[in-house]
């Protein structure tokens, strides 16, 4: 039959599997081979004082793969100097990059709750980003910041985003400030179909 | 001979619904389009992301694509890049809507493939005119 | 408890008293799917809201949200866990999700074949193995049903965990229930039939295929196997954790070859998982492939 069994185990890996030094890793990760860099991105995990160079690999890589492979390895990571470089690629014109920063970023609640005066100060997307994090995040703050944005935000998505959020983490003290943001903004029938699916969640969750 | 139906006509039946994908990220969205459309009679899926995107293009084949911008694992200009490049799916109109409201951002959808640009958040009575419109169904 | 709480045959309490409206099923439905890939269809209802309902008493709760706030919270990783188990369907036996084996040889097999020359190797690993009904199918289904097969040295290889499950899996025998699916043509072939109504696979068969431990989350054991054409990973991924399931499909993608492909779980869905690799539509399957560009 045409079945072969694999004869001999797979050969050991030659040298380049002991434990690489930080500094051979880094090296690595600007090398012109896309699988190399993958390597140094995952070996990286066990070196959380790489995080800022992993963030600076990650703005110039232009093969997603490596660009995978250094967020998972960010994630990983996931020390406040790792969200600290992700939270400037929020505002990046690249929407991937922009994206996988927000996936990222999601894992790393107190980090993100020390930068929450930052990110609101931001541009209307990076607010909307924000409103996304936070409601992803299992936080304490959560519930209390969405309101703060339903009831100030200038911006009608950056409030329909957060109406959105509390549907999942709000309660009944959400019920007002929910409804005082349909006199903010009149006439708008996504933000009133937000609002009454939020209140039937919130009242029936 | 009933020469009079075209062929796009002669395949579907007469009752047949039209489907239409919408893929966004916010749930609330997509209960949202999925609320118009159907009160339209039209048949709506769903997905999450861009990547989710394409595997349902390719399931249910829809004749209409509601694509956002702003996703995970693959944003909306990939998601319509991949759509145009397909020979299947190369043919089926597509909406794209976003938050971004320069021309840049319109310019950047037409040239990813998009037949329409919408500015967030999107009216009832826009949606279904542009829905109707693409799907070449007659102005209720 | 309820007066009229009945038990059923395997003991399980019905519990009328725990209802779960429809909104808190989509609920439940899409945090499940959130958090495992794993999606339930609407014929799923009455075994979701059974199993939660059993869970949530288990937790002293008294009603779908209290619960339902319980396994989100922080504090409830095991729960999780449990949730996953009893909803997830661990059996295994022959050629099940046919399709996807259909997939294999009608689709995917021919155009890995056209990349390669005559007498090239093809490798296909089955990751989780378990008790070896997959590989063994996988062999079977490349042996009868794809003409190409005499050209390649064809390698499967069955990898597992748990070194129990892959020692039945070197012994190969197996029950009648585990059979249900296997054609007569290929029983009759492929296995020998034993006392107590037993079958096992021809010694030929077993001993083709390369068994192995491995555990999927450690880099170091998967950077050891590469030049992958198809890999089969079948209602694994759902167990892990985000972060650790995108490591896993990373690890993955690099033992696999430009160009080679995944097949998940009917249920599943990569993208929930990773954006590394394409999904293509072949047949009644999604197949995920990793580009054939450098990417």
């Amino acid at each position: 039959m045409p079945l072969i069994k694999r004869t001999a185990a797979p050969a050991a890996q030659p040298a380049n599997d002991a434990r690489s030094s930080v500094e051979e890793l880094l090296i690595d990760l600007k090398s012109i081979d896309p699988s190399l860099r993958r390597g140094a991105a995952h070996k990286l995990t066990d070196y959380p004082q790489a995080a800022a160079e992993l963030c600076g690999a990650l703005v110039i890589e232009p093969r997603e793969s490596v660009r995978e492979s250094i967020l998972t390895a960010l994630i990983r990571i996931g020390t406040k100097p790792a969200a600290e470089g992700l939270l400037p690629l929020l505002n990046s014109e690249d929407p991937g990059l922009r994206n996988g920063a927000i996936e990222a970023l999601k894992t790393m609640p107190d980090a993100v709750a020390e930068h929450v005066d930052d990110i609101f100060a931001g541009s209307s997307d990076v607010r909307i980003f924000g409103v996304e994090i936070l409601g992803a995040l299992a936080h304490p703050d959560s519930p209390r910041l969405l309101m703060r944005i339903i009831a100030e935000d200038r911006e009608l998505n950056v409030c329909a985003a957060a109406v959105e959020a509390l549907a999942e983490c709000g309660d009944g003290a959400a019920v007002a400030p929910l409804t005082a943001l349909l006199e903010r903004f009149p006439d708008e029938p996504f933000l009133e179909f937000s609002v009454r699916a939020a209140l039937a969640r919130i009242a029936n969750g | 001979m009933d020469s009079e139906i075209s062929e796009q006509d002669a395949s579907r039946p007469m009752a047949a619904k039209r489907r239409v994908l919408v893929v966004d990220d916010a749930r609330t969205v997509r209960m949202y389009y999925r609320d118009i459309l159907e009160r339209a009679c039209i048949d709506v899926t769903e997905a999450a992301n861009g990547l989710e995107g394409l595997e349902k293009v390719a399931e249910v084949l829809p004749d209409l694509l509601l694509v956002d911008i702003n996703m995970p694992k693959m944003d909306g200009y990939a998601m319509m890049r991949a759509i145009r490049a397909a020979e299947a799916t190369r043919s089926i109109p597509a909406i794209m809507i976003s938050t971004e409201a320069e021309e840049r951002d319109a310019l950047r959808a037409y040239e990813a493939g998009a037949n329409v640009y919408l500015i967030k958040p999107v009216r009832p009575e826009q949606l279904r005119s542009f829905a109707q419109l693409l799907m070449g169904l007659a102005l209720v | 408890m309820a007066d009229n709480a009945v038990t059923n045959v395997f003991g399980a309490q019905n519990l009328p008293d725990f209802p779960i409206t429809t909104e808190e099923y989509i609920r439940f439905r899409d945090f499940f799917y959130a958090k495992t890939g794993v999606q339930f269809s609407e014929t799923k209802r009455y075994f979701v809201d059974k199993r939660v309902a059993e869970r949530a008493r288990a937790n002293d709760c008294d009603t779908f949200r209290q619960y339902f706030m319980f396994v989100r919270s922080a504090g409830s990783a095991g729960e999780l866990q449990q949730l996953i188990n009893l909803l997830t369907v661990n059996e295994t036996y022959f050629f099940r999700e046919n399709y996807q084996l259909e997939s294999l040889v009608r689709f995917v097999l021919p155009e890995i074949a056209a990349r390669k020359r005559p007498g090239d190797t093809i490798r296909i690993w089955s990751l989780p193995c378990s008790t070896g009904e997959e590989p063994y199918s996988i062999a079977i289904s490349v042996l009868d049903s794809w003409p190409q097969s005499d050209q390649f040295a064809i390698e499967i290889l069955g990898s597992d965990v748990d070194t129990r499950v892959l020692a039945d899996a070197k012994a190969g025998i197996y029950g009648e229930r585990s059979l249900q699916n296997v054609p007569p043509a290929a029983r009759a072939r492929y296995f020998t039939r034993r006392p107590e109504n037993e079958y096992q696979i021809i010694s030929e068969l077993r001993e083709s295929i390369d068994f192995f431990r491995l555990n999927i989350s450690s880099k170091f054991e998967m950077s050891r196997h590469r030049n992958i054409d198809v890999v089969f990973c079948r209602n694994l991924l759902i167990y892990f954790d985000d972060v650790s399931r995108r490591e896993a499909v990373e690890s993955i993608f690099e033992s696999l070859v430009p160009g080679g492909f995944i097949f998940l779980g009917h249920s599943e869905s990569m993208s929930r998982m990773s954006s590394l690799f394409s999904p293509r539509r072949l047949g009644d399957s999604t197949v995920y492939q990793r580009p054939l560009e450098v990417r």
